[in-house]
């Protein structure tokens, strides 16, 4: 039944694009951009319980990475984003190494300082990476992943976003992603069990921080311009939070509720109230947030599961 | 480069500061304290104090030590809603601390919105006798509100502590704080004790937002939130359990500000006090002053 | 209340929002003329533009401009700016100009992504050109996304260099550039220095660390050495304007250094915090203190916040009621007339300068049509008005509220090179324009007096 759904929205999410104007575009590219990013988060903060707030600082380090390979050295973002992954998923070791000290809200902290320190960073190697005044990309097309329009940023974003959806449902089956899981539910007991701590969360966090920094090339690849302060911000790594969570953290689908539902509401209510009442749409956003966080643990994937097996055991019995 | 007596008020200047860091953060390393619950929206409660006493002493011509009483008791009731919509939901089940996160974050969002629409970000600030008086010690200057405000810090501190020792509640809260499940085994009821600390850590940022206003310029919605990062981090240094933590990390987070400054620049001391914060979370997570971590 | 239902009823709401949306498309998303900005001392209401009879022309320009987050106060004045040049453009106070507008106003959150999401929605309404974003981060990118549409895009205020060394076609700038306020601030302190006998040796720049800043800063520095040769750097720092708690090092730091100037490159809050601590710390520059940038030490709330210690500073401006006083500019009272019987206070820089810019455009746009352009065909339409903006010209005095005009003729790279800012001091709790001479109703206090010798 599953199955057959997923496979009926790909075929209209592959077909619907022709339809659509470059506004409805620019918003499903952002939804699968975040919704990407949701899942490369939660592959240490959902699976892994590491509840991280400092994921924009990938973001930066990749788009930094693949944007001063391309300016400086004509080097094409096809290849320059597995760099900026590989730069990015070496931060993340780093995060990897202090989750072994660092539990909760104290790691939570901790990842917020930490993406700081790499705004900063970035901020004061004036003579590498610009400084507060940021690389402009001018470069167009196909072989630097600068397109004209936006569908096929979409078609590119999709593809990600399929990719994160697979990749999960592969990883929370592989030996290591249950390793994962494991040490998430009981430390203690994973260590008796013989998993080696160390190597799974330090290779976890690389693993969520490399994908998040290929997420950073494409974000750099679509907004032409990057900045610290614009880029390495709390509300990019909060709001990929907030997506994940409110979507159904530690599931593979978390990520595309989640961001099907919290970026249009920001954009579209943006645009139909931001020219009137400003401020209003991010009203609601925080509303939104507030209401699914309290009433939907689970977040909404979580609730769908268990709102279904209610319904199922009704109809059986 | 600079005179000696320059150093001296550089970092007299900067305790000072501290001080107030300490301050706003009192109301936190409470709530830290009890529940382990991050408060995303501090920085606006923080906010909502400043634009009560604006308010206050505008419509009312209030003096702002008076406000601070007004700020004390519409945030602390506040807080209590926020605890029960927010906090309360939430906070026992797995992942509670992290859901609290969001849940306040929804809170914060939604608050600094709330203020954009109803106040327009136009910057306000009013007149008060304690900001144009200067006072000078030794050579040394500051500003009679930030005098006050640094003495309040102090007296806040000192009546908390007082009250956690000697009040039952005090005691009932402390309990709570250092083992939740003994707490309740002996009849404390716990979220009754969550929702008073909760309010009571609104009310003091409330209080610490009313003092914030009387030197520091510009009310704004967004003004809380340069104070909320540093608010944490005192609270951390500080640990969990030690109130009178929080004034000494308060002063030694102001004086590594003020190094930072004087032997580098303005600008670095945010990384300066970046990397001291990761290097205490890495070596002494318990904080600088607090009990040990228990290893649950 | 039952969890499933409260859950049922938000989706629902959402998706009945998005289907809302999807299916009105653009001829029927809302129009804007009306504003209802809360402001500090009463609420204002613009009238609304009536259906216009069948043959009159209307056309829809976009704006896009930060209405929420971090610049939301400058956001919503440039607003009220544009705004009142629509509703005086549709009361047919300019003769010149016969065709209606319909603003589509659009909040970029002073975010890019949003901002060029909101450019893209902007576009599918239909607008014919765009007025926007005074962020330069948002502004770049917005702009760049306007010239590959092949939408006219104004920018009326933003003043990072780099918006107009892109080589782009379609954008353009009325206002001046940051290396031209510090050229115009530099030149002014020359001029008053030389009236009053005053020598400047020393100088320090302090400034804000993102473009706007550095930009700025490096402008006023070119053109030092053009100026006063014979002068020196004694210090030089930047810093977060987002993040200051405290500025005491840096005055510290100036005190020692001791210059005649400090050129001072902030925000409101950041600029108000230095002086406040000058004042702690009982030290001021020997001869001035110089806002530059317009941004911090040109706003009321400067004055507001600092009362007497607010005088002798002084500080670049676009534009202040002072200007209204010389006979050049005295016919535009009227404007701000309206303004203050709306909003209950004069216009500041940025709605001036936004009224200008709308004007500007709303002129290339008559051109166009005058020409023969079909407004419906909206891809012939915009090309149209970029050649109208290319080859502008409003002769000084012809544009509103300005004592420069605007002549993209002589400029390919869309500069506009009769841009230009003035210079005021705070006297007596009131700004005074004090350069340039012709529309100088005071003369300024140099060098400005130190703490301990003002009453």
């Amino acid at each position: 039944m599953r199955r057959y759904l997923m496979i009926a929205a790909l075929l209209l999410a592959l077909i619907l694009p022709p339809f659509l104007d470059e506004f409805s575009l620019a918003i499903l590219v952002q939804v699968f951009m975040w919704a990407y990013l949701a899942m490369a988060w939660d592959v240490i903060g959902g699976y892994g319980g590491q509840f991280s707030l400092g994921h924009a600082a990938f973001l930066g380090l990749g788009a930094y990475t693949s944007t001063l390979l391309l300016e400086n050295f004509g080097l094409t973002p096809w290849v320059g984003i597995w760099i900026a992954g590989i730069i990015a998923g070496a931060a993340g070791a780093l995060v990897g190494f202090a989750s072994l000290r660092l539990r909760g809200p104290f790691f939570a902290l901790g990842t917020i300082a930490f993406a700081e320190l790499t705004q900063l960073l970035l901020t004061y190697l004036k003579d590498i990476t610009g400084g507060p005044l940021g690389i402009m990309i001018n470069e167009t097309g196909f072989e630097y992943m600068v397109f004209d329009k936006q569908i096929y940023y979409y078609y590119l974003m999709l593809a990600f976003a399929i990719f994160g959806i697979l990749f999960l449902e592969y990883f929370e089956r592989s030996k290591f992603g249950v390793a994962l899981i494991a040490l998430r539910e009981d430390e203690d007991a994973a260590e008796a069990v013989g998993i080696d701590v160390y190597r799974v969360k330090v290779l976890g966090a690389a693993i969520s921080a490399f994908l998040t920094g290929m997420g950073g090339t494409l974000y750099a690849q679509w907004i032409h311009y990057i900045r610290p302060d614009t880029l390495v911000r709390l509300d990019f790594s909060t709001q990929i939070v907030a997506i994940d969570v409110v979507g159904g953290a530690g599931s593979p689908y978390g990520g595309i509720i989640g961001a099907l539902i919290l970026v249009p509401i920001s954009l579209y209510l943006n645009a139909l109230f931001g020219g009137m009442i400003a401020g209003l749409s991010i009203l609601l956003y925080g509303v939104v947030l507030l209401i699914v966080i309290v009433l939907m643990p689970g977040g909404i994937y979580g609730f769908l599961r268990r709102f279904l097996a209610r319904r199922g055991d009704h109809a059986r019995g | 480069m600079i005179e000696w007596s320059a150093y001296s008020q550089l970092i007299f200047s900067y305790a000072i500061l501290g001080g107030v860091y300490a301050l706003t953060a009192l109301g936190l390393s409470l709530i830290w304290g009890v529940m382990r619950a991050v408060n995303w929206a501090h920085g606006d409660l923080l906010m909502l104090g400043m634009y009560t006493a604006y308010w206050m002493v505008l419509l009312l011509g209030m003096d702002p030590l008076i406000a601070a009483i007004v700020a004390f008791c519409l945030l602390g009731a506040l807080g209590g809603i926020l605890h029960l919509i927010a906090i309360e939901p939430v906070i026992e089940k797995p992942g509670g601390h992290e859901a609290t996160l969001l849940s306040t974050l929804g809170i914060s969002v939604a608050i600094e919105s709330m203020a954009l629409i109803l106040w327009s970000p136009s910057p306000r600030s009013y007149d008060n006798i304690y900001k144009g008086i200067y006072l000078e010690l030794f050579g040394i200057r500051t500003s009679l509100a930030e005098a006050i405000a640094f003495s309040l810090s102090l007296i806040a501190i000192f009546l908390v502590d007082q009250f956690m020792k000697r009040s039952r509640l005090g005691k009932a809260i402390r309990a709570v704080s250092q083992n939740p499940i003994g707490a309740r085994v002996v009849g404390i009821n716990v979220s009754r004790i969550r929702l008073f600390t909760f309010s009571l850590g609104v009310a003091l940022a409330g209080v610490a937002g009313v003092l914030v206003s009387t030197f520091y310029p510009n009310i704004m919605p967004l003004a809380g939130v340069v104070w909320d990062i540093t608010s944490y981090i005192v609270v951390i240094f500080a640990g969990l359990g030690s109130i009178y933590g929080v004034i000494f990390s308060g002063l030694i987070i102001g004086i590594i500000e003020g190094i930072g400054a004087i032997i580098f620049t303005n600008a670095f001391r945010r990384i300066l006090v970046g990397l001291v914060f990761l290097a205490v979370l890495l070596l002494r997570p318990e904080g600088l002053f607090g009990r040990a971590l228990r290893r649950v | 209340m039952d969890r499933t239902a409260w859950i049922l009823g938000i989706v629902l709401l959402i998706v009945g929002l998005a289907i809302g949306y999807f299916a009105a498309g653009p001829g029927a998303a809302k129009t804007v003329t009306q504003t209802v900005t809360q402001t500090v001392t009463q609420t204002a209401t613009i009238p609304t533009v009536t259906t216009p009879p069948a043959k009159e022309i209307v056309v829809k320009v976009g704006v896009l401009l930060p209405l929420s987050g971090d610049s939301a106060l400058i956001g919503q004045e440039d607003l009220r700016g544009i705004q009142l040049a629509a509703l005086h453009i549709n009361q047919g106070k300019y003769e010149n100009i016969k065709f209606k507008i319909n603003l589509i106003v659009a909040d970029t959150q002073t975010r890019q992504d949003v901002g060029v999401t909101e450019l893209r929605r902007l576009d599918r309404e239909g607008v014919a050109a765009v007025l926007g974003a005074y962020n330069s981060a948002v502004t770049y990118p917005t702009a760049g996304e306007a010239e590959k549409i092949g939408l006219p895009y104004v920018d009326p205020e933003a003043i990072a260099d780099r918006i107009t060394a892109q080589g782009w076609k379609y954008v353009f700038r009325t206002c001046a550039n940051a290396s031209k306020y510090g050229y115009d601030a530099v030149w002014a302190l020359y001029d008053m220095a030389k009236a009053k006998g005053v020598q400047i040796k020393t100088v320090a720049y302090i400034y804000e660390n993102s473009d706007f800043g550095v930009f700025t800063i490096s402008g006023v520095n070119k053109t030092l050495r053009e100026f006063f040769p014979d002068a020196k750097v004694v210090y030089e720092e930047s810093y977060p304007a987002g993040q200051v708690t405290s500025m005491d090092d840096m005055v510290a730091k100036l005190k020692a250094a001791n210059p005649d100037v400090v050129f001072h490159v902030a925000y409101l809050n950041d600029a108000v915090l230095f002086v406040r601590t000058m004042k702690k710390l009982g030290w001021y520059p020997k001869v001035a203190y110089m806002g530059v940038g317009a941004a911090g030490q040109a706003r009321q709330e400067f004055i507001d916040q600092l009362g007497k210690d607010a005088d002798y500073v002084f500080t670049d401006t676009e534009w202040q009621p002072d200007f209204l006083t010389s006979k050049r500019l005295a016919k535009w009272a009227w404007i701000n007339e309206d303004f203050k019987r709306m909003y209950g206070r004069d216009m500041v820089g940025s709605s001036a300068l936004n009224y200008a810019g709308a004007y500007a455009l709303a002129v290339a746009i008559q051109k166009a049509l005058d020409s023969g352009a079909n407004p419906n065909d909206l891809v012939s339409f915009r090309r149209a008005i970029r050649d109208a903006l290319e080859s502008l010209k409003i002769p000084a005095g012809e544009l509103p509220l300005m004592p420069w005009g605007v002549d993209f003729t002589k400029a390919p790279n869309h500069q506009n090179p009769e841009a230009a800012v003035a210079t005021a001091q705070i006297l007596e709790g009131k700004f005074r324009i004090v350069w340039p001479l012709e529309f100088a109703p005071v003369e300024p206090v140099l060098p400005a007096p130190g703490w301990g010798s003002r009453s």
